[in-house]
């Protein structure tokens, strides 16, 4: 009894360090390789805490693996756009400014009635209620709801943005919704004495023309720019 | 990102050790009991073996098996006790037939045990 409760206070504190290092996202919103590893970690560290025939290195080994996947993942997961969408998943737009997407629905085996739900989960009530809704890599909805009467003036329509700059690389599919290419985001750095690329953190843009932009190691700055037949 | 490598860099040597350490305690563990159990088998085929050859063999089995503990499961572990208290009892009766088989088991024990915990192709699969 005494070697079943202290492995398994000795296996607690193995997991709460795991956790720790691998970060706060397996504790909120997880990525689906996240989902597998927290599965699999708890489900492998009870059998040497219950059974003490089975040593106890045969629960923390595999925690170790599983572990060294995360941290291995995680760094892949940042080389590039590629390895991102292939180990995540990328968010889908599923209600635009055209309404509910319905070949966005499908590919993500939704139906409205999960739209439904997804929205009243989220506080609104009717989809007239919201401008845009993005389901998020993670299986979360995010939604941009739609102002008020007072809230905005006419000639600024509620809008998303879009990444066109992340981490000094080029969103070349966003760049692509929007209709332009990579002289265009060249154009928008010019004008805000950015000479290189690489050193952008992050830009966004949206429909009306609001752009955030923001240098590596220097704060973000808004500015209007010239989205001209902006397509989204 | 560095602190990722550099952490999953620190588990993966754990590991590695661990395996290092693993395939040392077993072989060494397992060689020694093999060779006394040949030693005893061969004394039991000429019918010259006797109580004290099969208590010295359990008294070098429970200095390896406490190192054997931490990598193999228990249940192998006391499959072989078992084994080795039959082996004496039948050793003590002069029984050297049984003795013989029994031990005969212990050696093909001693063989085949650490190739269950091996790295190959069956074991994964």
């Amino acid at each position: 009894m005494l070697t079943i409760f202290l492995r398994s206070i000795a296996a607690y504190f193995i997991l709460l360090a795991m956790m720790r290092l691998m970060g706060k996202r397996q504790l909120g919103e997880m990525q689906p390789f996240e989902l597998v590893i927290t599965l699999l970690i708890a489900d492998l560290a009870c059998n040497p805490m219950a059974d003490i025939a089975i040593p106890f290195l045969y629960g923390v080994v595999p925690v170790l693996a599983l572990f060294v996947i995360h941290q291995i993942i995680s760094v892949v997961e940042h080389a590039g756009a590629f390895a991102k969408r292939t180990l995540s998943g990328k968010p889908s737009l599923i209600i635009g400014k055209d309404g509910l997407d319905y070949t966005e629905l499908k590919r993500n085996n939704l139906d409205v009635s999960d739209v439904m739900e997804a929205l009243r989960a989220g506080g609104y009530f009717s989809l007239t209620d919201v401008s845009y809704a993005v389901l998020e890599a993670n299986g979360n909805f995010s939604f941009l709801p739609k102002p008020t009467q007072d809230s905005l003036p006419e000639n600024f329509p509620p809008a998303m943005s879009l990444l066109l700059v992340s981490g000094g690389k080029l969103d070349h599919n966003n760049l692509k919704l929007l209709g332009y290419d990579e002289t265009f985001v060249q154009n928008l750095l010019r004008t805000q004495n950015v000479r290189a690329l690489k050193n952008v953190l992050c830009l966004t843009i949206d429909p009306n023309g609001k752009c955030y932009l923001q240098e590596k190691n220097r704060p973000g700055i808004t500015f209007t720019a010239n989205t001209g037949d902006a397509k989204w | 990102m560095v602190k990722n490598l550099i952490t999953a860099a620190i588990s993966l040597l754990i590991v590695f050790l661990l395996c290092f350490a693993e395939a040392k305690v077993q072989t060494s563990a397992f060689s020694k009991m093999h060779t006394a159990l040949t030693e005893v088998y061969q004394k039991a085929m000429e019918e010259t073996a006797t109580e004290e050859d099969g208590k010295a063999l359990r008294l070098l089995w429970e200095r390896q098996k406490n190192k054997l503990h931490v990598f193999i499961p228990h249940t192998d572990i006391r499959e072989m006790d078992l084994w080795i208290s039959e082996a004496i009892y039948y050793l003590g009766d002069k029984d050297y037939d049984e003795a013989c088989g029994k031990l005969e088991v212990l050696i093909h024990s001693c063989e085949n045990v650490p190739k269950t915990y091996d790295f190959s192709l069956e074991n994964f699969l």
